[in-house]
């Protein structure tokens, strides 16, 4: 378990103070995928690095299992790092060493017997898939390649947690996939923690079970991805969130005098999204739905949905649909000439 | 076909070459080998004691960085001078290959010192970062990452201060230190044999030209960045 109390990193440069993270708490449990998710600058690589002391926080404590990370002496601290891999966004592989060699570091680095190092890569190159490239150097692999080394790299000590810096920010979308599922198959084998700090919004949707939206330093929204995925209450969380929202095309105007016409977005998720809602509506109420825009997400094991449509009737029967359609589960929201 | 008078010159030429070429191949070697040793670790102080580097200390970093400058703005020929009493105390005399190495070694190792930290600054951020991340110590991290990733450009470094060795190494021979230096003064400037002369400068374009081969020949060979 990770526990983040009063967390807070400033640094100072040329006599300014410049506040990174402000108290900052947060607890991650054994087994989860957490994802931390902010804009570049919110200070996610600050916090990430905290965990592992890459850098020192200012204030505030780090556990560990327990370890009360702030307060290791060198060698302690060294020993406890063992125990957590970290993967980067540019791999940080070491370029004059093969793909062996740069798996069998951490190993070495722990004075393991040769020919135990030798087991464990080979069972380590079998996870990531890259038996066949055991010789090569990282400048003769693809991006997806190298980071799977990378990873090799980070589970080579058999960590508890597994930090992940940006991962897969330097990769196109198929390779991203393939990496993520990587991740997600190893926390699922291994049980290990995994921490994923990211901007890229797919990323926590498809890997993370739990995301903390970090703003300005401060963590400003916490809690199950379902939960914040369907119904965001931040402006940063609604921005990353902005591309599943359907949007109104501006061209799509109402008109102003048309008591009769309302556009409405609806949000749905979970079993509202397998329900044939919109059609037992124009059934049941006398009105007429023109549907402009929709999506649907998975996001973990669920769907999480967006329509955007235009509903016309009596005022009385769009009033009682609508009722209809909260009494279902879905979030509505009225737009009128296509202003929230 | 090459008269017997054109071979007795040549080897005139070589037999007074020999002598001189061994003792600069001597000096040279030796005077490497001990600015490296001395160098080396200054160099890697330099980087490591760096702002934000693994073991920060800009005091100590500051101080390194102004001794090494002005030792490296000294004069080399006043800096012999100034060295002879400390040549005396190490190999007993003033004279020959065996007291310029000394002067030549504490010559080069500021310049060793300053090449060596510019091909550390080269190794990136991340793999440093990386491998603090699994555990290694400060020692690990200097000989099993950043040497081993700044190969390539520390063997051109090397390769370069082997040439300005040698350089220097004429120099020396100036004031009583031996090698082909002093042969070209003494012949080819104070006897007027300008035969001799390019002879010795023949000599040392070839000497030259066969260390940054074989160096850039090794730097590319351990390149696999």
């Amino acid at each position: 378990m990770i526990e983040i109390k009063n967390l807070s990193k400033v640094y100072s440069t040329n006599g300014k103070d410049v506040v990174a993270l402000k108290d900052i708490n947060l607890t991650i449990s054994d087994g989860e995928i957490y994802g931390i998710m902010g804009l570049s600058g919110a200070g996610k690589s600050s916090l990430i690095r905290c965990i592992n002391m890459l850098e020192k926080p200012t204030s505030g404590s780090i556990l560990i299992n327990g370890v009360e990370m702030t307060k290791l002496k060198p060698k302690e601290l060294r020993n406890m790092r063992k125990k957590i891999g970290m993967i980067f966004q540019h791999f940080n592989l070491l370029m004059n060493s093969t793909v062996y060699e740069n798996i069998a570091f951490p190993l070495k680095i722990s004075k393991v017997n040769d020919s135990v190092i030798k087991k464990r890569v080979d069972e380590l190159l079998d996870v990531v898939d890259l038996k066949d490239k055991k010789y090569a150097y990282p400048s003769q692999l693809s991006g997806g390649q190298k980071q799977r080394v990378g990873i090799a790299r980070a589970l080579a000590n058999n960590p508890a947690i597994i930090l992940s810096d940006e991962a897969t920010s330097a990769l196109d979308p198929t390779t991203t996939e393939s990496i993520l599922n990587l991740l997600k198959n190893i926390n699922k084998q291994y049980g290990i923690t995994i921490v994923v700090i990211t901007h890229e919004m797919s990323v926590i949707r498809n890997l993370c079970d739990k995301v903390a939206v970090l703003e300005d330093g401060r963590i400003i929204e916490e809690g199950n991805v379902i939960d914040i995925f369907s119904n965001p209450s931040t402006e940063t969380s609604k921005r990353f969130l902005k591309d599943m929202i359907a949007e109104l095309p501006p061209d799509i105007l109402l008109d102003d005098e048309n008591p009769n016409e309302e556009i409405l977005r609806l949000s749905f998720f979970g079993n509202s999204s397998n329900q044939p809602v919109i059609s037992h509506m124009i059934k049941n109420f006398d009105v007429e739905v023109n549907i402009i825009s929709g999506n649907i997400e998975r996001v973990q094991n669920s769907q999480v949905g967006n329509l955007l449509i235009k509903i016309s009737g009596k005022e009385s029967s769009i009033k009682d649909a609508i009722k209809f359609l909260e009494n279902n589960g879905l979030r509505i929201e009225v737009l009128k000439n296509g202003i929230v | 076909m090459v008269s017997s008078n054109t071979l007795q010159y040549l080897l005139n030429l070589w037999q007074l070459m020999e002598e001189p070429l061994w003792e600069s191949l001597y000096m040279v070697f030796f005077s490497t080998l001990f600015s490296v040793i001395i160098g080396m670790p200054l160099g890697i102080i330099l980087v490591i004691t760096d702002k934000g580097h693994i073991k920060e200390n800009l005091k100590l970093n500051q101080i390194l960085g102004t001794v090494i400058n002005v030792m490296r703005s000294v004069p080399f020929i006043i800096l012999i001078i100034a060295i002879f009493p400390l040549a005396r105390l190490i190999v007993g005399t003033t004279i020959g290959p065996t007291a310029a190495i000394v002067p030549l070694s504490i010559a080069a190792a500021p310049f060793v010192a300053r090449v060596i930290e510019s091909s550390l600054k080269e190794v990136d951020w991340g793999v440093i970062e990386a491998s603090i991340s699994v555990g290694a110590s400060l020692l690990q991290i200097i000989f099993k990452v950043m040497i081993p990733e700044s190969l390539p450009s520390l063997v051109l470094g090397i390769t370069l201060t082997v040439i300005n060795i040698l350089g220097y190494s004429a120099m020396a021979g100036a004031i009583g230190g031996g090698g082909l230096g002093d042969l070209a003064i003494r012949y080819g400037y104070q006897r007027f044999q300008t035969d001799v002369l390019i002879a010795t400068i023949i000599v040392l374009i070839i000497f030259v030209e066969i260390v940054q081969r074989i160096g850039n020949y090794l730097s590319k060979k351990v390149d696999k960045r």
